[in-house]
């Protein structure tokens, strides 16, 4: 079980590390909506945003809130590690944080990859397909495993339950 | 549940007490109680073996169906 404090130990980190990102992406969310930032170059994946355009503030609204998305799983996943290290591994508050998970990076995935076709469509005019794994399929990919490992840990507390009662 | 778990009856019939009867099967009180109660989800064979053996009792004195 060493292994769980390692993992432990780095999502701390990470967990620590981006609680200020937090407070720049409501700032920047702030920021787009209130205040005329046509003046700063705003460059996410190589594409630049007009800060005036209504539908780069949009997408750049989307995007910061999808990194909340992704940080929001992060911390369902540090209360699921609290959990196994305190071998309570058959828990509900897992099953449901699994679950949670599952649906925070299914949806941020989504939203990801959505933003990404509609920059490709809009400001650099292209339509490309990628083989193979990007970030955005990754994300969906791994929300879809954290919601089937909530599906086998509910059937493995059923199966739990049916063996400690069975005398 | 529609299985019975008459094990309360076999032991008053037997004068048996159920800590004397979890010591003779070799198992804990709170697992007995659990058999005891109808919250036990199944029996292993081997479990219901001792508890024959204990009691000098057919399975079917312990246990009994009943339609819900």
């Amino acid at each position: 079980m060493r292994k769980i404090h390692i993992l432990k130990a780095i999502i701390d980190l990470v967990w620590i590390i981006s609680m200020p990102a937090i407070l720049l992406v409501i700032g920047l969310v702030l920021a787009v909506l209130f205040r005329d930032l046509s003046g700063l170059d705003i460059k996410i994946n190589s594409v630049n945003f007009n800060a005036n355009d209504w539908l780069s503030k949009t997408l750049l609204i989307i995007s910061a809130l999808n990194y909340l998305l992704i940080l929001a799983a992060l911390y369902f996943f540090r209360k699921t590690l609290r959990y196994f290290i305190n071998t309570k591994i058959f828990d509900i508050i897992v099953i449901s944080s699994f679950k949670k998970i599952g649906n925070l990076l299914s949806i941020s995935g989504i939203v990801s990859i959505s933003i990404s076709f509609i920059i490709r469509i809009y400001y650099q005019q292209k339509i490309s397909f990628e083989l193979g794994l990007n970030e955005h399929i990754v994300l969906i990919c791994l929300g879809l495993f954290f919601l089937i490992l909530s599906e086998v840990f509910k059937i493995a507390k059923a199966h739990k339950q049916e063996n400690d009662l069975t005398i | 549940m529609a299985i019975i778990v008459n094990l309360d009856v076999m032991l008053a019939k037997r004068k048996m007490r159920s800590k004397e009867l979890a010591e003779i099967i070799g198992i804990t009180t709170a697992n007995l109680s659990i058999l005891k109660s109808g919250k036990a989800k199944a029996i292993r064979f081997s479990t219901l073996e001792a508890i024959c053996k204990a009691l000098d009792c057919q399975p079917a004195d312990i246990l009994e169906y009943q339609e819900d």
